[in-house]
Protein backbone atom coordinates (compact mmCIF):
# COMPACT_ATOMS: atom_id res chain seq x y z
CA UNK A 1 0.00 0.00 0.00
CA UNK A 2 1.35 3.34 -1.06
CA UNK A 3 0.71 5.85 1.86
CA UNK A 4 2.20 8.73 0.41
CA UNK A 5 -0.32 8.32 -2.91
CA UNK A 6 -3.22 7.82 -1.26
CA UNK A 7 -2.55 10.89 1.32
CA UNK A 8 -1.20 12.99 -1.16
CA UNK A 9 -3.74 12.51 -3.88
CA UNK A 10 -6.40 11.11 -1.83
CA UNK A 11 -8.54 8.05 -2.47
CA UNK A 12 -9.24 9.18 -6.25
CA UNK A 13 -7.09 6.22 -7.28
CA UNK A 14 -9.87 3.84 -5.86
CA UNK A 15 -12.48 2.52 -7.72
CA UNK A 16 -15.31 4.36 -5.62
CA UNK A 17 -14.42 7.14 -5.41
CA UNK A 18 -13.83 7.95 -9.03
CA UNK A 19 -16.36 10.99 -10.35
CA UNK A 20 -18.06 8.82 -12.62
CA UNK A 21 -19.61 6.89 -9.64
CA UNK A 22 -19.49 9.18 -7.04
CA UNK A 23 -23.07 10.68 -6.32
CA UNK A 24 -22.25 13.40 -4.02
CA UNK A 25 -22.23 16.32 -6.24
CA UNK A 26 -19.62 18.29 -8.09
CA UNK A 27 -16.24 16.25 -8.58
CA UNK A 28 -14.53 19.55 -7.58
CA UNK A 29 -16.54 19.31 -4.16
CA UNK A 30 -15.33 15.60 -3.87
CA UNK A 31 -11.76 16.25 -3.67
CA UNK A 32 -12.80 19.13 -1.22
CA UNK A 33 -14.78 17.42 0.62
CA UNK A 34 -11.85 14.38 1.22
CA UNK A 35 -9.17 16.31 1.74
CA UNK A 36 -10.81 18.45 4.21
CA UNK A 37 -12.45 15.20 5.54
CA UNK A 38 -8.70 13.82 5.96
CA UNK A 39 -7.56 17.06 7.74
CA UNK A 40 -10.71 16.85 10.40
CA UNK A 41 -10.23 12.84 11.14
CA UNK A 42 -6.40 13.24 11.82
CA UNK A 43 -7.66 15.83 13.62
CA UNK A 44 -9.75 14.07 15.63
CA UNK A 45 -7.44 11.50 16.31
CA UNK A 46 -4.88 14.13 17.17
CA UNK A 47 -7.12 15.29 20.21
CA UNK A 48 -8.07 12.38 21.01
CA UNK A 49 -6.27 10.99 24.63
CA UNK A 50 -3.30 8.70 24.53
CA UNK A 51 -3.29 5.50 25.84
CA UNK A 52 -2.67 5.66 29.92
CA UNK A 53 0.52 5.37 31.07
CA UNK A 54 1.12 2.36 32.88
CA UNK A 55 -1.03 0.51 30.69
CA UNK A 56 1.32 -1.98 29.08
CA UNK A 57 2.38 -3.17 33.04
CA UNK A 58 -1.12 -3.65 33.73
CA UNK A 59 -2.12 -5.35 30.80
CA UNK A 60 1.34 -8.15 31.62
CA UNK A 61 -0.21 -8.20 35.39
CA UNK A 62 -3.68 -9.27 34.03
CA UNK A 63 -2.14 -11.72 31.36
CA UNK A 64 -0.27 -13.15 34.11
CA UNK A 65 -3.40 -13.94 36.36
CA UNK A 66 -5.29 -15.05 33.77
CA UNK A 67 -2.92 -17.41 32.57
CA UNK A 68 -2.59 -18.91 35.99
CA UNK A 69 -6.32 -19.40 36.14
CA UNK A 70 -6.61 -20.87 32.89
CA UNK A 71 -3.75 -23.31 34.16
CA UNK A 72 -6.28 -25.06 36.77
CA UNK A 73 -9.29 -25.10 34.37
CA UNK A 74 -8.39 -28.35 32.30
CA UNK A 75 -8.07 -29.95 36.18
CA UNK A 76 -11.19 -28.82 37.29
CA UNK A 77 -12.79 -29.88 34.25
CA UNK A 78 -11.23 -33.02 34.70
CA UNK A 79 -12.97 -33.38 38.11
CA UNK A 80 -16.33 -32.53 36.98
CA UNK A 81 -16.47 -34.89 34.38
CA UNK A 82 -14.65 -37.52 36.38
CA UNK A 83 -17.48 -37.03 38.54
CA UNK A 84 -20.17 -36.73 36.08
CA UNK A 85 -18.90 -40.15 34.67
CA UNK A 86 -19.13 -42.07 38.06
CA UNK A 87 -22.88 -40.33 38.47
CA UNK A 88 -23.82 -41.53 35.34
CA UNK A 89 -22.33 -45.19 36.13
CA UNK A 90 -23.86 -45.29 39.57
CA UNK A 91 -27.61 -44.14 37.47
CA UNK A 92 -26.92 -47.45 35.02
CA UNK A 93 -26.21 -49.78 37.14
CA UNK A 94 -29.22 -48.90 39.45
CA UNK A 95 -31.57 -49.37 36.43
CA UNK A 96 -30.36 -52.07 34.83
CA UNK A 97 -28.99 -54.30 37.74
CA UNK A 98 -31.75 -56.83 38.96
CA UNK A 99 -33.23 -55.87 42.63
CA UNK A 100 -32.85 -58.67 45.03
CA UNK A 101 -35.87 -60.31 45.85
CA UNK A 102 -37.22 -62.38 49.24
CA UNK A 103 -37.75 -65.83 49.10
CA UNK A 104 -41.67 -65.15 49.14
CA UNK A 105 -40.90 -63.22 45.82
CA UNK A 106 -39.16 -65.86 44.12
CA UNK A 107 -42.12 -68.28 43.85
CA UNK A 108 -44.99 -67.42 46.31
CA UNK A 109 -47.63 -70.35 45.16
CA UNK A 110 -45.28 -73.46 45.38
CA UNK A 111 -43.99 -71.97 48.70
CA UNK A 112 -47.73 -71.57 50.00
CA UNK A 113 -48.63 -74.82 48.83
CA UNK A 114 -45.64 -76.73 50.16
CA UNK A 115 -46.05 -75.22 53.79
CA UNK A 116 -49.65 -75.31 54.19
CA UNK A 117 -50.48 -78.82 52.59
CA UNK A 118 -49.01 -80.90 55.25
CA UNK A 119 -50.85 -79.38 57.56
CA UNK A 120 -53.25 -82.13 58.77
CA UNK A 121 -56.80 -81.20 59.55
CA UNK A 122 -57.78 -82.87 62.59
CA UNK A 123 -55.61 -81.22 64.48
CA UNK A 124 -57.05 -77.85 63.64
CA UNK A 125 -60.44 -78.73 63.08
CA UNK A 126 -61.17 -81.76 65.50
CA UNK A 127 -64.74 -81.78 65.46
CA UNK A 128 -64.61 -81.90 61.18
CA UNK A 129 -65.43 -84.77 59.42
CA UNK A 130 -62.27 -85.63 56.63
CA UNK A 131 -64.62 -85.04 53.73
CA UNK A 132 -66.20 -81.93 55.00
CA UNK A 133 -64.77 -78.50 53.34
CA UNK A 134 -62.62 -76.00 55.10
CA UNK A 135 -64.77 -73.27 56.38
CA UNK A 136 -64.57 -69.94 54.56
CA UNK A 137 -62.98 -68.10 56.55
CA UNK A 138 -59.97 -70.47 56.77
CA UNK A 139 -59.58 -70.44 53.03
CA UNK A 140 -59.57 -66.72 52.93
CA UNK A 141 -56.25 -66.10 54.48
CA UNK A 142 -54.76 -68.54 51.72
CA UNK A 143 -56.30 -66.47 48.96
CA UNK A 144 -54.30 -63.84 48.44
CA UNK A 145 -51.43 -65.72 47.49
CA UNK A 146 -50.68 -65.10 44.13
CA UNK A 147 -50.14 -69.04 42.37
CA UNK A 148 -49.20 -68.38 38.98
CA UNK A 149 -47.26 -71.34 39.29
CA UNK A 150 -49.70 -73.74 40.72
CA UNK A 151 -49.90 -77.10 39.80
CA UNK A 152 -52.93 -79.11 41.63
CA UNK A 153 -56.60 -77.56 41.09
CA UNK A 154 -58.44 -76.08 43.41
CA UNK A 155 -61.79 -75.66 42.22
CA UNK A 156 -64.33 -76.16 45.35
CA UNK A 157 -61.91 -73.10 47.41
CA UNK A 158 -62.28 -70.72 44.51
CA UNK A 159 -65.55 -70.78 44.24
CA UNK A 160 -65.95 -70.70 48.00
CA UNK A 161 -63.47 -67.66 48.14
CA UNK A 162 -65.55 -65.51 45.11
CA UNK A 163 -68.60 -66.01 47.50
CA UNK A 164 -67.10 -64.87 50.53
CA UNK A 165 -64.54 -62.02 49.87
CA UNK A 166 -63.67 -60.86 46.89
CA UNK A 167 -59.37 -62.21 46.76
CA UNK A 168 -56.94 -58.65 46.76
CA UNK A 169 -54.95 -58.20 44.13
CA UNK A 170 -51.70 -60.28 43.97
CA UNK A 171 -48.92 -58.43 45.01
CA UNK A 172 -45.13 -59.00 45.02
CA UNK A 173 -44.02 -56.54 47.52
CA UNK A 174 -46.41 -57.68 49.81
CA UNK A 175 -46.37 -61.35 50.27
CA UNK A 176 -49.35 -63.39 51.74
CA UNK A 177 -49.15 -63.76 55.65
CA UNK A 178 -49.71 -67.77 54.67
CA UNK A 179 -46.69 -67.70 52.79
CA UNK A 180 -44.02 -66.66 55.50
CA UNK A 181 -45.68 -67.67 59.18
CA UNK A 182 -46.62 -71.36 59.48
CA UNK A 183 -50.12 -71.30 59.57
CA UNK A 184 -51.77 -73.68 62.30
CA UNK A 185 -55.27 -73.40 60.11
CA UNK A 186 -56.34 -75.96 57.53
CA UNK A 187 -55.51 -74.30 54.20
CA UNK A 188 -56.21 -74.81 50.40
CA UNK A 189 -54.27 -78.48 51.06
CA UNK A 190 -57.06 -79.25 53.36
CA UNK A 191 -60.23 -77.66 51.52
CA UNK A 192 -59.61 -79.59 48.74
CA UNK A 193 -58.69 -82.98 50.38
CA UNK A 194 -60.00 -85.95 48.16
CA UNK A 195 -63.69 -86.91 48.98
CA UNK A 196 -64.03 -90.73 49.54
CA UNK A 197 -63.87 -92.68 47.45
CA UNK A 198 -67.27 -94.27 45.39
CA UNK A 199 -67.67 -97.23 45.07
CA UNK A 200 -67.61 -98.77 40.77
CA UNK A 201 -71.62 -99.38 41.21
CA UNK A 202 -72.09 -95.98 42.73
CA UNK A 203 -70.32 -93.82 40.09
CA UNK A 204 -72.05 -96.04 37.48
CA UNK A 205 -75.31 -95.18 38.57
CA UNK A 206 -74.44 -91.56 38.67
CA UNK A 207 -73.58 -91.65 35.24
CA UNK A 208 -76.33 -93.25 34.27
CA UNK A 209 -78.19 -90.42 36.12
CA UNK A 210 -76.44 -87.93 34.39
CA UNK A 211 -77.37 -89.52 31.16
CA UNK A 212 -80.46 -89.93 31.98
CA UNK A 213 -80.92 -86.44 33.31
CA UNK A 214 -81.74 -84.77 29.93
CA UNK A 215 -84.01 -87.22 28.97
CA UNK A 216 -86.02 -87.28 32.06
CA UNK A 217 -86.24 -83.20 31.69
CA UNK A 218 -87.73 -83.90 28.36
CA UNK A 219 -90.17 -86.23 29.77
CA UNK A 220 -91.09 -83.93 32.64
CA UNK A 221 -91.97 -81.20 29.72
CA UNK A 222 -93.62 -83.47 27.85
CA UNK A 223 -95.97 -84.43 30.66
CA UNK A 224 -96.44 -81.07 31.92
CA UNK A 225 -97.58 -80.17 28.18
CA UNK A 226 -99.77 -82.35 28.50
CA UNK A 227 -101.25 -81.78 31.47
CA UNK A 228 -102.07 -78.38 30.26
CA UNK A 229 -103.60 -79.69 27.26
CA UNK A 230 -106.00 -81.91 29.50
CA UNK A 231 -106.64 -79.06 31.18
CA UNK A 232 -107.39 -76.85 28.67
CA UNK A 233 -109.65 -79.24 27.23
CA UNK A 234 -111.72 -79.76 30.28
CA UNK A 235 -112.47 -76.50 30.77
CA UNK A 236 -113.89 -76.30 27.30
CA UNK A 237 -115.94 -79.12 27.86
CA UNK A 238 -117.30 -77.47 30.84
CA UNK A 239 -117.72 -74.04 29.25
CA UNK A 240 -119.21 -76.35 26.13
CA UNK A 241 -121.71 -78.18 28.92
CA UNK A 242 -122.47 -74.46 30.49
CA UNK A 243 -123.37 -72.71 27.52
CA UNK A 244 -125.67 -75.88 26.73
CA UNK A 245 -127.71 -75.35 29.60
CA UNK A 246 -128.27 -71.76 28.97
CA UNK A 247 -129.17 -72.54 25.73
CA UNK A 248 -131.60 -75.38 26.87
CA UNK A 249 -132.90 -72.99 29.09
CA UNK A 250 -133.41 -70.24 26.60
CA UNK A 251 -135.02 -72.57 24.21
CA UNK A 252 -137.67 -73.39 27.30
CA UNK A 253 -138.61 -70.64 28.33
CA UNK A 254 -139.03 -69.21 24.79
CA UNK B 1 8.24 -2.88 14.77
CA UNK B 2 9.01 -4.77 11.35
CA UNK B 3 7.43 -7.68 10.14
CA UNK B 4 10.33 -10.60 11.19
CA UNK B 5 10.12 -9.05 14.84
CA UNK B 6 6.65 -9.09 14.41
CA UNK B 7 7.04 -12.84 13.28
CA UNK B 8 9.67 -13.62 16.29
CA UNK B 9 7.14 -12.20 19.03
CA UNK B 10 4.27 -14.12 17.92
CA UNK B 11 6.76 -17.59 18.18
CA UNK B 12 7.49 -16.59 21.21
CA UNK B 13 4.10 -15.70 22.71
CA UNK B 14 3.12 -18.74 20.97
CA UNK B 15 5.83 -20.59 23.26
CA UNK B 16 4.53 -19.23 26.45
CA UNK B 17 7.35 -16.82 26.84
CA UNK B 18 6.17 -13.20 28.57
CA UNK B 19 8.73 -11.27 26.20
CA UNK B 20 6.91 -12.37 23.37
CA UNK B 21 3.25 -11.03 25.01
CA UNK B 22 4.95 -8.02 26.07
CA UNK B 23 6.68 -7.13 22.67
CA UNK B 24 3.35 -7.47 20.75
CA UNK B 25 0.81 -5.42 22.89
CA UNK B 26 3.89 -2.63 23.38
CA UNK B 27 4.12 -3.11 19.18
CA UNK B 28 -0.03 -2.26 18.89
CA UNK B 29 -2.09 -1.42 21.87
CA UNK B 30 -1.80 2.43 20.78
CA UNK B 31 -3.23 1.55 17.02
CA UNK B 32 -6.10 -1.25 19.17
CA UNK B 33 -6.91 1.54 21.60
CA UNK B 34 -7.15 4.13 18.86
CA UNK B 35 -9.68 1.96 17.64
CA UNK B 36 -11.42 1.01 20.42
CA UNK B 37 -12.19 4.48 21.64
CA UNK B 38 -14.67 5.43 18.46
CA UNK B 39 -16.57 3.03 20.73
CA UNK B 40 -16.00 3.76 24.19
CA UNK B 41 -14.61 7.30 24.72
CA UNK B 42 -14.29 7.06 28.02
CA UNK B 43 -10.29 6.13 28.73
CA UNK B 44 -10.66 3.65 31.65
CA UNK B 45 -13.26 1.55 29.82
CA UNK B 46 -11.37 1.79 25.81
CA UNK B 47 -8.13 0.47 28.33
CA UNK B 48 -10.08 -2.36 29.57
CA UNK B 49 -11.34 -3.16 26.19
CA UNK B 50 -7.84 -3.37 24.72
CA UNK B 51 -6.67 -5.53 26.96
CA UNK B 52 -9.39 -7.66 26.67
CA UNK B 53 -8.63 -7.41 23.02
CA UNK B 54 -5.18 -8.89 23.63
CA UNK B 55 -6.03 -11.62 26.12
CA UNK B 56 -8.70 -12.46 23.23
CA UNK B 57 -5.87 -12.31 20.89
CA UNK B 58 -3.90 -14.55 23.12
CA UNK B 59 -5.48 -17.13 24.06
CA UNK B 60 -6.56 -17.94 20.13
CA UNK B 61 -3.03 -16.89 18.93
CA UNK B 62 -2.81 -20.60 17.51
CA UNK B 63 -5.75 -19.88 15.21
CA UNK B 64 -3.76 -16.61 13.36
CA UNK B 65 -3.35 -16.91 9.97
CA UNK B 66 -0.55 -14.83 8.62
CA UNK B 67 -1.99 -15.56 5.01
CA UNK B 68 -5.26 -14.04 5.91
CA UNK B 69 -3.75 -10.89 6.99
CA UNK B 70 -1.27 -8.30 9.54
CA UNK B 71 -1.55 -9.45 13.07
CA UNK B 72 -2.53 -5.86 13.61
CA UNK B 73 -5.76 -6.04 11.10
CA UNK B 74 -6.51 -9.52 12.84
CA UNK B 75 -5.89 -7.44 16.39
CA UNK B 76 -8.04 -4.79 15.32
CA UNK B 77 -10.78 -7.49 13.50
CA UNK B 78 -10.83 -8.48 17.21
CA UNK B 79 -11.17 -5.09 19.15
CA UNK B 80 -13.68 -4.22 16.07
CA UNK B 81 -16.25 -7.26 17.23
CA UNK B 82 -15.38 -7.08 21.24
CA UNK B 83 -16.47 -3.11 20.65
CA UNK B 84 -19.86 -3.47 18.57
CA UNK B 85 -20.78 -6.50 20.98
CA UNK B 86 -20.32 -3.63 24.34
CA UNK B 87 -21.87 -0.78 21.80
CA UNK B 88 -24.53 -3.29 21.35
CA UNK B 89 -25.06 -3.87 25.39
CA UNK B 90 -24.67 0.04 26.01
CA UNK B 91 -26.35 1.75 23.18
CA UNK B 92 -29.15 3.68 24.33
CA UNK B 93 -32.76 2.72 22.50
CA UNK B 94 -33.74 6.38 21.70
CA UNK B 95 -30.96 9.64 20.82
CA UNK B 96 -32.82 13.13 22.08
CA UNK B 97 -31.69 15.87 20.73
CA UNK B 98 -30.05 16.92 23.92
CA UNK B 99 -27.89 14.26 24.06
CA UNK B 100 -26.99 15.04 20.37
CA UNK B 101 -25.54 18.47 21.91
CA UNK B 102 -24.00 16.92 24.68
CA UNK B 103 -22.19 14.92 21.64
CA UNK B 104 -21.64 17.99 20.05
CA UNK B 105 -19.81 19.59 23.35
CA UNK B 106 -17.74 16.46 24.03
CA UNK B 107 -16.09 16.68 20.36
CA UNK B 108 -15.33 20.14 21.44
CA UNK B 109 -16.76 21.46 18.04
CA UNK B 110 -16.23 24.95 17.76
CA UNK B 111 -18.88 27.14 15.13
CA UNK B 112 -16.94 26.87 11.89
CA UNK B 113 -17.88 31.10 11.64
CA UNK B 114 -15.34 31.88 14.01
CA UNK B 115 -12.58 30.86 11.34
CA UNK B 116 -11.93 33.25 8.67
CA UNK B 117 -10.13 30.79 6.87
CA UNK B 118 -12.61 29.16 4.43
CA UNK B 119 -10.48 25.43 4.57
CA UNK B 120 -10.38 25.53 8.22
CA UNK B 121 -14.53 26.22 8.38
CA UNK B 122 -14.89 23.32 6.58
CA UNK B 123 -12.66 21.73 8.44
CA UNK B 124 -14.11 22.24 11.35
CA UNK B 125 -17.55 21.80 10.10
CA UNK B 126 -16.37 18.26 8.83
CA UNK B 127 -15.38 17.47 12.37
CA UNK B 128 -18.28 18.40 13.82
CA UNK B 129 -20.46 16.45 11.13
CA UNK B 130 -17.97 12.98 11.80
CA UNK B 131 -18.29 13.71 15.52
CA UNK B 132 -22.31 13.44 15.15
CA UNK B 133 -21.82 9.85 13.35
CA UNK B 134 -22.32 6.38 14.72
CA UNK B 135 -19.21 4.87 15.77
CA UNK B 136 -19.24 2.14 13.43
CA UNK B 137 -19.19 4.68 10.47
CA UNK B 138 -16.13 6.75 12.52
CA UNK B 139 -14.14 3.79 12.95
CA UNK B 140 -14.49 3.45 8.49
CA UNK B 141 -13.40 6.84 8.29
CA UNK B 142 -10.78 6.90 10.65
CA UNK B 143 -9.27 3.28 8.99
CA UNK B 144 -9.76 4.72 5.65
CA UNK B 145 -8.80 8.24 6.12
CA UNK B 146 -6.38 7.96 8.76
CA UNK B 147 -5.03 4.60 9.34
CA UNK B 148 -4.92 4.71 5.46
CA UNK B 149 -5.85 0.78 5.25
CA UNK B 150 -6.83 -0.63 1.67
CA UNK B 151 -10.72 -1.57 1.89
CA UNK B 152 -9.65 -4.95 1.36
CA UNK B 153 -8.34 -4.95 5.04
CA UNK B 154 -11.19 -2.75 6.26
CA UNK B 155 -13.47 -5.35 5.35
CA UNK B 156 -11.49 -8.27 6.80
CA UNK B 157 -11.90 -6.17 10.13
CA UNK B 158 -15.28 -5.01 10.24
CA UNK B 159 -16.21 -8.47 8.67
CA UNK B 160 -17.52 -7.66 5.42
CA UNK B 161 -16.80 -7.42 1.77
CA UNK B 162 -14.72 -4.79 -0.08
CA UNK B 163 -17.33 -3.57 -2.15
CA UNK B 164 -19.74 -3.53 0.96
CA UNK B 165 -16.82 -0.84 2.58
CA UNK B 166 -16.88 1.22 -0.44
CA UNK B 167 -20.79 1.47 -0.51
CA UNK B 168 -20.69 2.37 3.15
CA UNK B 169 -17.75 4.84 2.71
CA UNK B 170 -19.67 6.11 -0.20
CA UNK B 171 -23.02 6.62 1.66
CA UNK B 172 -21.01 8.66 4.59
CA UNK B 173 -19.22 10.85 2.62
CA UNK B 174 -22.87 11.83 0.89
CA UNK B 175 -24.16 11.93 4.07
CA UNK B 176 -21.29 14.68 5.48
CA UNK B 177 -21.65 16.62 1.83
CA UNK B 178 -25.06 17.27 2.14
CA UNK B 179 -25.21 18.15 5.74
CA UNK B 180 -22.12 20.74 4.70
CA UNK B 181 -24.76 22.09 1.69
CA UNK B 182 -27.41 22.16 4.33
CA UNK B 183 -24.96 24.49 7.18
CA UNK B 184 -23.83 26.64 4.15
CA UNK B 185 -27.60 26.98 2.36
Amino acid sequence: MDKSRRKTTGPSGQTDMSPATYQGGHPADVHQTDAALRTAIACRQEGRPAPPAGMEERFMARLAKERSTGAEKPRHRAAIWITAAIAAAAAVAIAILPIPRTEADTAPGIASVERTAPAPVKETLPGTPEHTPAPARTINKVSPSPTPARTHPRPKPQVLIAATQPAPAPSVASPAPSVTSPSPVPSVATASQPQPAFTAEEIRLMERAEEMRPQALLYAAEILQCARIEARERQQAIFARQETSDHKQIITSI
Amino acid sequence: MNAPSIETAISAARAGREEGFRQLFAAHSAAVFALVQHFVPDVAEAEELTQDTFLRAFAALEQFDSSRGSFLAWLRRIAYNLAIDQLRQNRPKEISLEGMAERKEEAGILDPEDFADETQERVEALMQAVGLLPAEEQTLLTLYYFDNLPQEEIAYIVGATANAVANRLRRIRKKLHNQLDNKNA
